[in-house]
C-alpha cells in the first residue's frame, strides 16, 4: 500500500539530512585524525631539519614544536619574498610570485628566496632550457 | 503495368507518409524532436545527452520504422517480456534493456566519479548539509505532483528532477514510472542546461549584497590518504543504511577511488572517456526512443515540465536558505551563494555561484567553495533516489 505523501516527505527529508549529517561527522573526524598526523609529521621533519641547518646562512627555520605555525610562516615568507624582490633584474612581480609559490609547494620546510634572475643562456643544441629539462626528465630512467 | 502500379501503391500505403496522415501526432513529435535538436546543437543545451535523446525521439516517431516496441516493456505484470524482446526486438529494444535493467545510470556515475574531485567537500564537510538542503526541491515537487493527481510512484519520479541529476532521474523513473521516462528525461536535461538562467534571480532575491560579497577563507589541503578513504567509507556507510542507493553511490565512489588511488590509470581513463561516451549514446538514444506521441503529447507532460521548473527553483532556494542560516551561525564566514550549488548539476551550479559572487565582489573566488556543495548534491540526490525507490517502489 502506498504510504501517505506526508510520511514520504517527512521520512525522505529526515533520512537525507540524517545520512548526510552522519557523513559530515565521519569526514570531520577523519579530517581531524589526518590533520593531527600531518602536523606531527611536519613537526618531526622540522625538528630533524633544525639540527643540521642551524649554521646555514638561510636561517629562517621554524623552531621544533611550532609545526602549527609552519604554514603561516610559509605564507609570510612568500609575501615577504614577493615584496622584497619586486622586479629584480627586470623580472615582473607576478613572475617572482609564481616562482616563489612553486618553490613553496615543493619545499618541505621554511625557505628563503635569495635571488631570481632571468636566464639569458642561449639555446644549446637547438633546445631552450625548458626543453632540455623536459628531455632530462623523460630520459632519466634510461 | 498493373503489377508495377500495384507494387508502387503497396509501397505508398506502407510508407511513413501514410502514417503521418493517419496520426498527426507523429508530425508534432517530429517537430518537437527538431526543436530539441536545435537546442542541443545551436544553443548547446546539454548536447551530449539532449542530441541522442532528440534523435531517438525523431526515429521513434517515424511511422512504420518500428525502432522500438514499448509494449514489450510496459506489460501488465510490470516486467519486460524478454522473450518478445529477444525474438522480435530491434536495435532500440536491445539498447533500452540497459535502461530498464538499471545498468546505464550507474555506469554513467562510474564515469562521473572518475571526473569528480571531492577535496572541497572533504576539507569543508559542512557542504554536505548544503547538498542535503538542495534536495528539498525533490520532496516539495513530490508534494506538488501528488496535488496535481499523479500517483506516488509518478510523483517520486517527477520530484527527482529536482536533484538536477540526469542519470539519477532516469534510474528512479525506470523503476517507479517507466511510462514517464521520456518526458522526465527531456525535462531534467533541459532544466539542467537552464541552471545559469534559473538560479541567479533566485540567488539574488534570497540574499543581500553584503551576504553575496562574503569572502570565504581558503580550504585546508587534503591528503591523498583522505581522498582514498573517502569513497570507501561513503560506500560502506550509505549502502548499509540505504541499500537501494548502493548502485548509484557505489559506482560513483568506485570511479572516484579509481581516480584517487592513482594505480589504475588505464581503466580510470576508460571509465571516464570511452565507456562513458558509449553509455551516453546508448542511454540517450534509447530514452529518446520511448517518447512516442501518445505518451509525450499529453497534459501530463506539460505538468511534468512545469513541476520540473518548481523542482529546480525550490532546490536552489533550499540550498541558499540553509546557506544563510550557516552564515548567521558562523558569524559571516559562509557565503550563502554556495548553497545554490547544492543541486547536483556539476560543475555548472558551482560556476553560477562563482559568477554571481564575482559580480558583487570581483576579488571573490567562490568556485572551489561551491564545488563542495555541488559534489555533495550528487551524493544527496543519490540518497534521495534510494529513499524514493525504497518507499514508493
Amino acid at each position: 500500500m502506498e504510504p501517505s505523501k506526508w510520511i514520504v516527505i517527512l521520512t525522505g527529508i529526515t533520512l537525507v539530512f540524517a545520512i548526510l549529517v552522519l557523513l559530515t561527522l565521519v569526514i570531520k573526524l577523519q579530517g581531524k585524525i589526518f590533520t593531527g598526523i600531518d602536523r606531527k609529521k611536519a613537526t618531526e621533519a622540522a625538528a630533524s631539519k633544525a639540527q643540521p641547518a642551524s649554521s646555514s646562512p638561510v636561517a629562517n627555520v621554524a623552531p621544533a614544536g611550532a609545526a602549527a605555525a609552519v604554514e603561516p610562516e610559509l605564507v609570510a615568507a612568500i609575501a615577504g619574498a614577493t615584496y622584497a624582490n619586486a622586479s629584480p633584474a627586470g623580472v615582473p612581480g607576478e613572475i617572482v610570485a609564481a616562482i616563489t609559490a612553486a618553490v613553496a609547494a615543493v619545499s618541505e620546510g621554511p625557505f628563503e628566496i635569495l635571488s631570481i634572475t632571468k636566464n639569458k643562456q642561449k639555446k644549446v643544441a637547438g633546445r631552450s632550457a625548458w626543453s632540455r629539462a623536459a628531455v632530462r626528465a623523460y630520459t632519466e630512467p634510461f | 503495368m498493373e503489377g508495377f502500379l500495384g507494387a508502387i501503391r503497396g509501397i505508398a500505403q506502407e510508407s511513413g507518409f501514410n502514417g503521418l496522415f493517419e496520426d498527426p501526432r507523429y508530425l508534432i513529435m517530429i517537430c518537437v524532436a527538431c526543436v530539441l535538436l536545435y537546442l542541443a546543437i545551436v544553443k548547446q543545451f546539454e548536447p551530449l545527452l539532449l542530441l541522442p535523446i532528440a534523435f531517438g525521439m525523431l526515429l521513434a516517431n517515424l511511422p512504420g520504422a518500428g525502432i522500438i516496441h514499448m509494449e514489450y516493456f510496459l506489460t501488465e505484470s510490470g516486467h519486460p517480456d524478454f522473450m518478445q524482446v529477444l525474438n522480435n526486438g530491434g536495435l532500440a529494444d536491445m539498447l533500452y534493456l540497459g535502461v530498464k535493467l538499471g545498468i546505464y545510470p550507474p555506469l554513467i556515475f562510474l564515469g562521473i566519479g572518475t571526473m569528480t574531485d571531492f577535496s572541497p567537500l572533504i576539507s569543508n564537510p559542512a557542504s554536505l548539509l548544503l547538498g542535503a538542503a538542495a534536495q528539498l526541491g525533490i520532496f516539495f515537487t513530490y508534494w506538488g505532483a501528488k496535488m496535481l493527481g499523479f500517483t506516488g510512484a509518478e510523483a517520486g519520479s517527477i520530484g527527482i528532477i529536482g536533484g538536477a541529476d540526469g542519470p539519477t532521474a532516469i534510474f528512479v523513473t525506470t523503476k517507479l514510472a517507466p511510462h514517464l521516462l521520456g518526458a522526465i528525461a527531456v525535462a531534467a536535461y533541459s532544466y539542467m542546461a537552464l541552471v545559469p538562467i534559473i538560479q541567479p534571480p533566485i540567488m539574488r532575491a534570497l540574499t543581500t549584497h553584503k551576504e553575496r560579497s562574503i569572502v570565504m577563507t581558503q580550504l585546508r589541503p587534503v591528503s591523498k590518504t583522505e581522498k582514498v578513504i573517502f569513497p570507501i567509507m561513503c560506500t560502506i556507510l550509505i549502502s548499509l543504511i540505504l541499500p537501494t542507493a548502493a548502485p548509484l553511490v557505489g559506482m560513483l565512489m568506485l570511479g572516484n577511488l579509481m581516480k584517487e588511488s592513482g594505480v589504475v590509470d588505464r581503466i580510470c581513463k576508460t571509465a571516464g572517456n570511452e565507456l562513458m561516451n558509449i553509455i551516453t549514446i546508448f542511454l540517450g538514444l534509447s530514452v529518446g526512443c520511448t517518447t512516442s506521441g501518445d505518451t509525450f503529447l499529453t497534459w501530463q507532460t506539460v505538468k511534468i515540465i512545469g513541476l520540473g521548473l518548481v523542482a529546480f527553483s525550490f532546490g536552489t532556494s533550499g540550498g541558499v536558505m540553509l546557506g544563510k542560516l550557516m552564515c548567521v551561525l558562523t558569524k559571516g564566514k559562509v557565503n550563502p551563494l554556495i548553497g545554490a550549488a547544492g543541486v547536483s548539476a556539476v560543475p555548472m551550479a558551482a560556476r553560477v555561484a562563482q559568477k554571481v559572487g564575482q559580480k558583487e565582489n570581483p576579488q571573490n573566488f567562490l568556485l572551489m567553495h561551491a564545488m563542495g556543495p555541488n559534489v555533495a548534491g550528487v551524493i544527496g540526490s543519490a540518497v534521495a533516489a534510494g529513499i524514493l525507490i525504497n518507499m514508493l517502489g
